[in-house]
């Protein structure tokens, strides 16, 4: 499983176009400077078995469409785990199997069978 | 070439590259600025802002979004008269926009409303209770001396700080 492939980078890099890149970027950076994720625009726990699991989705829109980063937190709320990137239209997610592989990341993490990579947010200076 | 460097050519070379890039600061800041003030205001949930601004609530819930830049100025007038606050709209070289984004903070951004902005209701007053305290616009003397003399370049507007609280998975 631990492949030592950086899942969310590969995204970021091959699925999401210039806008939404930046729109991620300028995301991450603003989000970081919010102390209650309560606060965090976009930001909600999944219904469901996700949600048992205290899996949260955060929101952005680029280039029309709805895009869902999936993730957890780690100790104490202070260090998010981004697990999942995808994006959303009606009911759908694309990947349509997003949800369970997010289950399947997010269990993986917890008991340390895969790799975290932290990132780095651009400060564009 | 360094990231910042290919973002840089980006930038001076292609006009969809700086529409995105400014897009994307707008789509996050302006919908931040929106949540903030909601929040402090009399109107903290989305509907109540949404009956006092004429709007419907799913409406203020997008403009709340990240990335949903696509607001027109009549809708943003409307929502800072909803706040009692003004609205600056000015085009600024991206340095000023860059440090606008890295000093924003969702968490300590406020705008006095106008009830309380003493200095539009009443600048006369303003002036004069600062000439007889010594403040120049609203700056006491001792603190115009200091600014003065703090040394040029000594603080980086635009850097801000890289301790990113996230991580990637992997692996999985």
């Amino acid at each position: 499983m631990a492949n030592g492939h950086n899942l969310i980078e590969e995204w970021y890099q091959n699925d999401l176009s210039e806008e939404a890149q930046f729109t991620f970027d300028a995301l991450l950076k603003n989000q970081r400077k919010v102390e209650s994720v309560l606060n965090w625009n976009g930001f909600k726990y999944l219904k469901g078995k996700p949600k048992e699991e205290r899996i949260w989705q955060l929101d952005f829109i680029a280039d029309k469409r709805q895009y869902r980063l999936l993730g957890i937190f780690g100790v104490g709320r202070k260090n998010a785990v981004l697990i999942l990137g995808c994006y959303h239209k009606g009911d759908n997610y694309t990947p349509r199997d997003a949800l369970e592989m997010a289950r399947k990341r997010a269990k993986a993490i917890r008991e340390g069978k895969a790799e975290l990579h932290e990132r780095e947010i651009k400060s564009d200076s | 070439m360094s990231e910042r460097s290919s973002l840089i050519l980006r930038l001076i070379e292609s006009l969809d590259s700086r529409t995105s890039y400014i897009k994307a600061k707008l789509g996050i800041l302006v919908p931040s600025q929106i949540r903030s003030l909601r929040i402090q205001s009399e109107m903290p949930r989305q509907a109540d802002l949404a009956r006092v601004a004429g709007l419907h609530q799913s409406r203020i819930s997008m403009f709340e979004t990240p990335g949903a830049a696509n607001m027109t100025i009549e809708t943003l007038a409307r929502l800072a008269a909803a706040f009692k606050v003004g609205l600056i709209v000015k085009f600024v070289p991206l340095s000023e926009m860059l440090r606008w984004e890295n000093e924003h903070s969702q968490d300590h951004f406020s705008v006095t409303p106008l009830a309380r902005d003493e200095v539009f209701l009443n600048p006369a007053l303003v002036e004069s209770t600062n000439v007889s305290k010594g403040k120049l616009g609203g700056l006491s003397q001792s603190s115009v001396n200091r600014v003065s003399a703090m040394p040029v370049g000594r603080v980086n507007p635009y850097q801000s700080s890289n301790d990113s609280p996230f991580q990637n998975a992997i692996g999985a």
